[in-house]
């Protein structure tokens, strides 16, 4: 098939570039490159775990930046009273902070994943437009939780001393923390590919095309859509923890709305209801960011048409550009 | 009264409204018989259907099915216990292809879809049943193709595919044969035949060809009520239902 031809060399054109990404770099002496890529690439596993809910669940949530920002915020927390030496709890069993990635980053993860348990388990009771309402009426709430914790910064937000401890790595070098972010993306995208189309994903997919024929079925659908959302939280969780440590620094701006819907714009422009798509999102939109800032402090002026252009005239976004006329999407 | 009776509903009311749907209706079907339930249009029939498949919830009154009091079950656990049903409108997947809907219409069968690494289109315990849908109900050839593709005539026989896949116990069929052409009407009527005595069916019908030869009961409501129910003939004759849908009917 040719389609399934051009999607192979996507993949390896795609996968060989993200590689090399960093001598190639080195090559063209623009070391700043990496670290953009690196920010590329986290951006990208919030996108896709975005897209498990809005392509393939169809739940579109304008909330998703909450279990972002939350994964950060544990990072960051931990973080804080390892290097201030204060427990986190005192009390009969002191908690005290941590710098290991291998215990921070988890707990992002699972903070996350029970955050979006939560908020989902009220939000999904509603679907449609109040669907849209109520989660980010959740993730505001989150926002200015964060915003007036005044023990971590409040609306400051709150300062890393470092990149977190990774197994003897080194994060603070930048090539090797891109690669870590590779590998989570990498991890992260065979997580998805596997779920996508198993039997779960399956019941996913049905559930956004005709929830009542699911319900007609058999299907509890409730319970399938709150563990999906719950895996979207959980993916939100880790692109969090790692933004945390690419900048050093969290603060309420990572859960603000505004970066929900910067995540939809990603899935959307990249090509929802795919896996590559949401990454081609990530890349257009931070690179046409930076890009389009060279030339113009109003580079949001001429971002904006570009998106409604793409938007317009693709079935499937930039992935659906890519893979060129006869995809029927998937 | 020591007759088997799969599906017993007792005195169900259902209103929306000042419009009165279900009035002291009660139905009784009898286990492995079709059993078919005809009236004008607006009569309240699909409103029954969906009382009984759990999308609507009676007022008042009370279902039984299979020995159990089913009157406030949710959908899903309904069709677990084997009550499946056919929509009036082809409710399917539009986006999965033919195999696809029918993979997804066997899995609740095999228990929990906690599934999430092995791909489900190489699922032995998947293929085999799906192919064997696909045979008994001629679908094989469009095996691949996306059912929002396919021909009117083929979604029907996709709709009751689908209900088939459970392997229920009893069937609410709502409308079947609408709108497809009286050779494929044939071809579904000989199947739902066929099915005779393992599948216990409650059918909606309009086509009153189909309702007399295959029904072993015959139920006709009228404005929300059942104003006969018995065997064929005897419906047929009934001097009340003559006057209220028959004879103006055809």
């Amino acid at each position: 098939m040719k389609l399934s031809a051009r999607k192979r060399l996507l993949w390896y054109v795609g996968g060989a570039l993200l590689a090399l990404l960093p001598p190639l770099a080195g090559l063209a002496d623009e070391p700043f490159m990496v670290s953009l890529a690196s920010r590329i690439l986290i951006y990208a596993i919030a996108a896709v775990s975005l897209d498990l809910i809005l392509g393939f669940g169809a739940m579109v949530s304008l909330g998703h930046a909450a279990f972002f920002g939350a994964g950060a915020y544990v990072v960051g927390i931990l973080a804080f009273h390892a290097f201030e030496g204060v427990p986190l709890a005192s009390g009969p069993i002191p908690v005290s902070g941590t710098n290991n990635a291998l215990v921070s980053w988890p707990l992002a993860v699972i903070v996350s994943a029970l955050l979006a348990t939560v908020i989902g388990a009220l939000s999904l009771r509603t679907s449609g437009i109040h669907f849209i309402m109520i989660t980010l009426a959740f993730a505001q709430m989150l926002f200015y939780f964060f915003d007036s914790l005044e023990a971590y910064g409040g609306d400051d937000g709150l300062s890393l001393w470092s990149r977190n401890d990774l197994a003897g790595l080194d994060l603070g070098d930048d090539t090797t923390f891109y690669y870590v972010c590779l590998g989570s993306l990498a991890m992260f995208m065979l997580i998805c590919q596997r779920l996508v189309n198993s039997r779960f994903g399956m019941v996913i997919r049905g559930c956004a095309q005709n929830e009542r024929r699911m319900r007609a079925l058999g299907f509890p659908t409730y319970r399938y859509k709150l563990l999906c959302f719950a895996i979207a939280g959980a993916g939100a969780g880790l692109a969090g923890a790692l933004i945390a440590n690419q900048t050093e620094y969290v603060s309420p701006g990572l859960l603000h709305w505004t970066r929900s819907g910067e995540l939809l714009v990603m899935v959307i422009l990249g090509g929802m209801g795919t896996l590559i798509g949401p990454v081609l999102g990530a890349a257009v939109l931070l690179l046409g960011e930076d890009l389009l800032a060279i030339f113009t402090e109003h580079w949001q002026l001429y971002l904006g048409p570009l998106l409604i252009l793409v938007v317009l005239t693709t079935r499937r976004g930039v992935y659906g550009l890519l893979l060129g006329r006869g995809n029927d999407g998937g | 009264m020591v007759a088997d009776w799969l599906l017993d509903t007792c005195a169900l009311n259902k209103s929306f409204g000042a419009v009165v749907a279900s009035e002291a209706l009660s139905l009784q079907v009898r286990r492995g018989e079709i059993h078919a339930l005809i009236g004008p249009n607006g009569a309240g029939k699909t409103t029954v259907i969906n009382q009984l498949a759990g999308e609507l919830l009676p007022d008042s009154g009370s279902i039984h099915f299979d020995g159990r009091d089913i009157t406030s079950l949710s959908v899903h656990r309904r069709a677990r216990l084997g009550l499946a049903r056919t929509f009036q409108i082809s409710t399917l997947f539009d986006g999965l292809t033919v195999s696809e809907n029918l993979a997804l219409a066997v899995q609740p069968r095999l228990g929990h879809s906690y599934r999430f690494w092995r791909r489900a289109d190489r699922d032995a315990a998947l293929g085999a049943p799906v192919a064997e849908l696909l045979d008994r109900l001629d679908l094989g050839a469009l095996a691949g193709t996306r059912a929002g593709a396919l021909a009117h005539g083929d979604r029907r026989r996709l709709e009751l595919a689908m209900a088939l896949a459970g392997r229920p116990t009893m069937l609410l069929l709502d409308e079947p044969m609408a709108g497809t052409g009286p050779e494929s009407s044939r071809d579904v009527a000989r199947l739902l035949d066929s099915l005779k005595g393992h599948i216990t069916m409650l059918l909606v019908e309009h086509d009153m060809d189909v309702v007399f030869s295959i029904a072993d009961t015959v139920s006709v409501m009228v404005s929300g009520r059942c104003i006969a129910s018995g065997p064929p003939e005897a419906v047929r004759t009934d001097p009340q239902v003559r006057r209220a849908y028959l004879g103006e009917d055809d």
